[in-house]
């Protein structure tokens, strides 16, 4: 299958601070997930992507364009939903979609039928001839939305789509996700800092640091692969314990009502927990086998890139 | 606001590779600075020197109405008719209110709202960005000097039931409007580029307009001197007229005349390069 991104060595430094550092980077077509902390370097990827930015070294294409020598390609494309709150100043919702169409290289009559089209998909029918200016956070990110679903692209950044929306709102948009990720005919490269959002989305997630690619796995499998969680209560003074357990390669996170939560390695048995407990004069008060979420395995997966490099 | 049960529709289109991916940037500001607040009024109140120059040659060529004929003796000649219609004050200040009207918000309202964002990530470069808003700007200035310059030719080739006309005079018809509207739309844009309030821009505009006129005012009336009319946006554009339109005949108002047409140039090239460089900075 053709992949969708395919970039070799990517780097991009803004005044001498990398914010990309030799990134690697090829994707077959799906749903993407791309993570990190702020100031990773996954806005920066994306306007590399899209030849916002020229990067100094390395190559790649998007979509089979050379994002060199191609960009004007790429973006006919590519659709692309900004961060940033942005509008076009004086229009309607469906001007500025039916006019970025054209912008697009849509025809006019065209443009404004499409505009007509995802406006009613994104749920903007009834305000679509308001001025744009007056749409509120929620509105303005499913306007953003239409505009990057106008011309039909079949590759889509989504950059934070759901900042700024209410609990209704991002689940709606993520519907919306999900169903254009289920027609197939469309990848997806979803940047977001809700963890929450890219495990009901994604099939697949980025993780990227420091201007580095850390890894690309499907979400299922890496929790599957590399991760056991348990939740547990002690009776007794429980650090030494701890201390022990992390000498042998446990992840310990803070835990609500008194409880931790440990991140075993494969090949750690929970009868070794047992024992060890027994061993310190501790009580298992409570133990449970836990699903990991997202976000422990984010911070976990981060905690080992910056102890590797210590 | 749930998903229509349809859901998402692929469009089965093409999409059209634009020779000049300005035009649907030119079309929209068109649209969108007809439709201002206020702008009837203002193409009305731009249309005035038209009707008054059409009633001037109407006057001129019939000899019924040889009972006028002294009002506008100073129109004689085709390039002193031309000449004046095109470097009375009025007419430069409604250039400068067209310029304002059409030009303030353009990029400024854009910076405003984050726009660049939008636009970039679209198959356009900034050079067609930039040329779709000084087009829209140039459609409006031409649309009040050069269109009504043409009519008033074509006008008085009906009146007078001739194809005689000064040469020079047809020819700086054309080349003076679009000069100096790149001039206006350059200066313009610029500001706009380095703004995001238009309001903010067309004061600055209005202030450096009048002030060089104030400051040229001043130093001609301590020094006597018509060098320090150079100074002057508006001296330039009437001095730089007279001349190209061949009404100035002395060889130091001919002189300055041309020097005027050369600050213009400048100032286009100086505004039109800041222009450039405000844009390739600006980042999606």
């Amino acid at each position: 299958m053709d992949k969708v991104i395919d970039i070799r060595d990517i780097s991009f430094s803004y005044n001498g601070c990398v914010a990309l550092d030799k990134v690697s980077l090829s994707l077959a077509p799906g749903i993407y997930g791309l993570l990190g902390p702020n100031g990773a370097g996954k806005t920066t990827l994306m306007k590399v992507l899209l030849g916002f930015l020229s990067p100094p070294t390395g190559t790649g294409t998007i979509l089979g364009h050379d994002i060199r020598t191609q960009s004007r390609e790429i973006r006919r494309a590519v659709g692309y939903m900004p961060e940033v709150e942005c509008l076009l100043p004086f229009l309607d919702g469906v001007g500025t979609v039916a006019y970025l169409g054209e912008l697009s290289g849509m025809s006019r009559q065209e443009a404004m039928k499409r505009a007509h089209e995802v406006l009613f998909y994104v749920g903007l029918e009834e305000s679509r001839y308001r001025e744009a200016k007056s749409y509120s956070t929620g509105m303005k990110q499913r306007l953003k939305m239409a505009q990057a679903l106008v011309h039909d692209p079949r590759l889509l950044f989504l950059d934070e789509p759901t900042t700024g929306m209410d609990p209704q709102g991002r689940q709606e948009i993520l519907e919306l996700i999900r169903d254009i990720s289920a027609k197939k005919t469309m990848s997806i490269v979803f940047s977001t800092h809700i963890l929450s959002d890219l495990e009901q989305t994604c099939e697949q997630v980025i993780i990227i640091d420091k201007g580095h690619i850390r890894t690309v796995a499907d979400i299922h499998e890496m929790r599957a692969r590399q991760y056991d969680t348990y939740e547990l209560r002690l009776k007794g003074e429980a650090e030494p314990f701890f201390a022990r357990l992390e000498e042998a390669g446990v992840k310990r996170h803070p835990s609500e009502r008194g409880a931790t939560r440990i991140g075993v390695p494969p090949d750690f048995a929970p009868a070794d927990l047992f024992r060890l407990a027994r061993d310190h004069g501790l009580q298992v008060r409570h133990f449970r086998n836990c699903k990991t979420t997202l976000e422990e395995l984010f911070i976990t997966l981060i905690e080992e890139n910056h102890g590797h490099q210590e | 606001m749930a998903i229509k049960s349809k859901g998402y529709q692929v469009w089965d289109g093409r999409l059209l590779r634009r020779t000049f991916g300005w035009t649907p940037i030119f079309w929209q500001g068109v649209l969108q600075v007809f439709r201002k607040k206020r702008a009837k009024v203002l193409y009305i109140f731009a249309g005035m020197p038209l009707l008054l120059f059409a009633a001037i040659i109407y006057v001129m060529t019939k000899p019924e109405l040889k009972v006028f004929s002294e009002f506008i003796r100073e129109y004689g000649t085709d390039p002193k008719l031309f000449g004046a219609y095109f470097t009375n004050g009025f007419m430069i200040f409604i250039l400068l209110l067209i310029s304002v009207h059409a030009g303030a918000s353009q990029i400024a309202g854009d910076r405003k709202s984050n726009a660049f964002a939008l636009y970039f990530a679209r198959p356009i470069t900034k050079l067609d960005y930039v040329l779709g808003k000084l087009a829209v700007v140039m459609f409006y200035l031409l649309a009040f000097t050069l269109v009504p310059g043409l009519i008033l030719i074509l006008l008085k080739m009906m009146f007078t039931g001739s194809m005689d006309m000064d040469l020079q005079a047809a020819g700086a018809t054309i080349v003076f409007p679009i000069l100096v509207s790149l001039c206006f739309a350059t200066m313009i844009l610029a500001f706009s580029s380095l703004a995001r309030s238009g309001k903010l821009v067309t004061v600055v505009l209005f202030v450096l307009y009048f002030a060089s006129d104030i400051v040229q005012g001043i130093l001609y009336g301590i020094f006597r001197s018509r060098w320090f009319h150079l100074l002057s946006l508006r001296e330039n554009i009437q001095n730089f007229g007279w001349t190209i339109f061949g009404v100035n005949t002395r060889a130091d108002e001919v002189l300055l005349g041309w020097l005027s047409g050369l600050v213009l140039l400048v100032l286009t090239a100086v505004f039109g390069g800041l222009l450039a460089l405000r844009i390739r900075r600006m980042e999606a």
